[in-house]
């Protein structure tokens, strides 16, 4: 019994980190139409520099802030320095995209050295709770906990300020937004220096479960481009449900038919391309 | 027709100067040159796609790997007649094309470029995770040269060589006949105005779905003549690392050229090699030209070059 | 024989009635003009027609064969030809290039691959023949972006009609010209083949009146009125929308 409850606190704390990314990969994507292929390379140096911070100081708190902070201002970087320059020239971005990809990647591997290092767990959340027979692991449930308090405040932003209605209208027509007054490149802006932050949050979350780890990146990285091809560009919604599916189905997966597991998740991504190439809650 | 006709004449030269380049260069070096004209194929058969046909395709990579991973596979369990692998994996590569470009074709631009990636990487994950067949990153190794029933043996270094050159030449030919024919003009065609097109009575969904399975199938070339090269197949041949680097050669050189994916190849390939030998940092140098090349240097060192020329010449 | 049957056409865009059951009759041979202030449907109308869209409901027959659910390509092959309200050509392409797309789809070996479309006989002297004819052998090695305007509104029929087609759709083609290349454009148009067939969208009423016989007119996605140019001319109802909306109807024809 115990395995199924384990399986599934595994699975949905995957899913809230794989939700970190995707909803920053499915906003840049579904506003600037751009894809950002450097966001897992945000993801392990947030990694790696909050395993810095946590070893020299202990504090959890200050790591968050730090890793999130710097992959924020690398991602305000990328979008002011170059990005916006190559506005709606979309190979270009990817292929830039794709260059700071190795860049970042590459320095953190120069910086910390090619090894996967895990991050210790701050002290608060490093046991586990008993639940009569079961155990839940502590820090898993705080990533679920934070997952879901990030996918609120960005449902709360997009349903409820000027921000969000701004980012909504310019997911369903960019040109016709600018017509409207609204500044285009300062609302690209934010929304990417937004998602750098949200990847820098799942790469310091996700250090003591999956560690600062080249590969580990990279995987992450590819589940998110799934959660955001199933749930639809541009759509909080479909990239909070996406990664619940793919981070639960991944991990009972792993679980039960190891063989299988990346297909078990490829498989609906095919599809859904074949039914909905625009993904499940994605504009038509 | 003297243009043309100068133009022969060069191309006849440049390859008889390759062909006696083994008497000249030491064999690292001519393994070096082999694996240009191996890439110089692949970049050239995604310039189909992306500089002809305005696709820019983030999987190509696919052709080439599932090419690999059929001569590989069947090598040790079927045949070890050359022309046989050949042809089976042109044809996988061929049928992967065809179902890929059922799915992709549906879209455009920004997501064209997703979900060719999506695809990629579907192939990627199979060879990654389905260990009992492909042994995963391991890879499968110990691929021998083809063996051809010709009078020459291939395990050769140089008559290896001659092998890949004479195979790219023929295919380079063949790409060219078809970007100068009538459907290859149509092709464009679809690039500058698809709407247009249409109603000229081309089927453009047709001619895009055809460059999309020919550039698949010269991809697939590519990653025959690179099996039998590297005698090794592993998931990194399908990633979309191998797709983004063709996207860098043909951009490099000039998409939409005839010499561009070639000249781009030729670059990368010896600049990768040079900087190897220099630091371990390559990956970083690599992201360094990745983003120096499309912020600066966005029509490719031969194209920037041939657009300088004709504007001169115009005046 | 009718050259097209609009049976019942409609069109619903989200929240916009942009075609409300449209029927007209073309016979072939007729010249005819759909007029209508901005946002009657007239290009809606020629992209139903053409197939780019489908209507909401509705027929299209071209040559009494029934198109509705046919790709636009393969109404093409019907004899149908347009011309786009703002100039779409091949732009980066040479005049000589853009031609050659239109000769290779007359010629029928559009798709073949295993020749060079320069060594093929058959395309190269269409293209030479319809060069010299329309007068634009000199132009042959210009990409048409560099072209003027009128040169490429030219063009755009000029690549029309090398499909040899039997009914023609011109979608404003005087728009954005000067008076001699108005004047210029219209004569082309006056002096094509009288068995082909031409439905015209235009705003110019003086160029409308010179080249139709027959006028429909559209408003609000409406067919308003329908019939021979001088009876719709005295329709009370068409000068009322027109005066309404204060466009050239005024002008002396």
């Amino acid at each position: 019994m115990s395995f199924w409850y384990l399986q599934a606190i595994t699975g949905l704390s995957f899913a809230m980190l794989l939700f970190l990314l995707a909803a920053g990969l499915s906003l840049i994507f579904g506003l600037m139409r751009i894809i950002n292929l450097a966001h897992g390379a945000l993801y392990l140096v947030a990694s790696y520099l909050s395993l810095s911070v946590m070893r020299g100081t202990g504090s959890f708190l200050l790591a968050l802030l730090v890793g999130a902070a710097a992959v924020t201002l690398i991602g305000l970087f990328m979008e002011r320095r170059f990005l916006n320059r190559l506005y709606r020239m979309e190979l270009a971005q990817v292929l830039l995209t794709f260059g700071f990809l190795f860049i970042l990647s590459d320095l953190t591997q120069w910086v910390w050295g090619g090894e996967p290092q895990i991050m210790p767990k701050p002290a608060l959340f490093a046991g586990s709770l008993r639940l009569g027979e079961m155990m839940f692991p502590i820090y898993r449930l705080l990533v679920i906990a934070v997952g879901i308090v990030v996918a609120v405040l960005l449902g709360l932003i997009q349903q409820y300020t000027s921000l969000g209605a701004k980012v909504r209208a310019g997911v369903d027509d960019a040109e016709m937004t600018r017509g409207l007054g609204v500044d285009l490149p300062r609302l690209f802006t934010g929304v990417f220096a937004m998602g750098a932050m949200l990847a820098g949050v799942g790469g310091v979350m996700g250090g003591p479960i999956i560690g600062a780890n080249l590969d580990a990146a990279f995987e992450i990285l590819l589940f998110a481009f799934v959660v955001v091809i199933i749930g639809g560009m541009g759509s909080l919604k479909g990239a909070f449900l996406a990664s619940l599916f793919v981070g639960l189905i991944d991990t009972f997966g792993k679980a039960l038919f190891p063989e299988y597991s990346l297909f078990t998740i490829f498989a609906p991504m095919a599809i859904v391309l074949a039914i909905r190439p625009t993904g499940l809650f994605g504009r038509t | 027709m003297r243009q043309r006709t100068r133009r022969t004449a060069m191309a006849l030269g440049g390859f008889l100067l390759l062909l006696l380049l083994p008497a000249v260069l030491p064999s690292f070096y001519l393994g070096l040159v082999t694996e240009v004209l191996i890439f110089g194929l692949f970049a050239m058969s995604l310039n189909l796609l992306l500089g002809y046909g305005g696709l820019p395709s983030l999987g190509h990579a696919a052709y080439f790997g599932v090419a690999g991973y059929t001569v590989a596979l069947l090598s040790f369990t079927v045949t070890q007649n050359g022309w046989l692998l050949i042809f089976l994996g042109l044809a996988m590569a061929g049928v992967t094309a065809a179902l890929f470009g059922l799915l992709a074709l549906r879209t455009r631009g920004d997501y064209f470029l997703m979900i060719t990636l999506a695809l990629g990487e579907v192939l990627w994950g199979l060879a990654f995770k389905l260990r009992s067949l492909t042994h995963a990153e391991d890879g499968i190794s110990g691929v021998a040269r083809p063996v051809l029933n010709l009078p020459w043996s291939f395990e050769d270094d140089v008559a290896f060589y001659v092998f890949v050159l004479v195979s790219v030449t023929l295919a380079t030919l063949l790409l060219i006949l078809i970007i100068e024919s009538p459907f290859g003009k149509a092709v464009v065609g679809v690039r500058e105005n698809e709407a247009r097109l249409q109603v000229l009575g081309y089927n453009v969904w047709l001619c895009r779905y055809l460059a999309f399975v020919l550039a698949g199938l010269f991809g697939g070339l590519a990653g025959i003549l690179f099996i039998f090269y590297n005698r090794f197949v592993s998931p990194a041949d399908l990633s979309v690392i191998l797709s983004a680097k063709a996207l860098l050669m043909v951009i490099l050189g000039g998409a939409g050229t005839l010499a561009g994916p070639m000249i781009g190849a030729a670059l990368l390939v010896f600049i990768e090699n040079e900087v190897s030998s220099l630091t371990e940092r390559w990956l970083l140098i690599l992201g360094l030209i990745y983003v120096v090349v499309v912020m600066f240097i966005p029509a490719g060192v031969y194209g920037g070059l041939k657009a300088k020329l004709q504007r001169r010449s115009a005046v | 024989m009718n050259a097209l049957v609009v049976d019942q056409v409609s069109r619903r865009f989200e929240g916009l009635q942009a075609l409300n059951r449209v029927s007209l009759t073309v016979q072939v041979g007729e010249r005819r003009a759909i007029i209508g202030p901005n946002g009657a449907g007239k290009t809606t109308l020629f992209n139903i027609i053409n197939g780019t869209l489908r209507p909401t409901t509705g027929r299209i027959l071209l040559f009494d064969r029934d198109v509705t659910r046919l790709a636009p390509h393969r109404r093409t092959h019907l004899g149908l030809a347009r011309t786009f309200q703002i100039s779409a050509l091949f732009p980066r392409l040479s005049v000589y290039e853009n031609v050659r797309l239109a000769a290779q789809a007359a010629t029928g070996g559009r798709y073949a691959m295993h020749r060079p479309a320069a060594t093929l006989g058959a395309i190269q002297r269409l293209c030479e023949d319809t060069l010299k004819k329309w007068d634009l052998w000199h132009l042959r090695r210009e990409a048409v972006r560099t072209l003027s305007y009128g040169d490429q509104r030219r063009i755009e029929i000029v690549l029309a009609l090398a499909t040899n087609p039997r009914l023609l759709l011109l979608d404003e083609p005087t728009a954005g010209l000067s008076l001699a290349e108005t004047q210029q454009v219209s004569s082309i148009i006056q002096a094509l083949h009288r068995q082909l067939t031409i439905l015209l969208i235009e705003h110019d009423m003086d160029v409308t009146f010179e080249l139709v016989d027959q006028v429909t007119v559209l408003h609000l996605g409406n067919l308003l009125a329908d019939g021979p140019q001088e009876e719709v001319r005295r329709d009370p109802r068409v000068a009322e929308i027109y005066l309404g909306s204060a466009t050239e109807w005024g002008k002396p024809c």
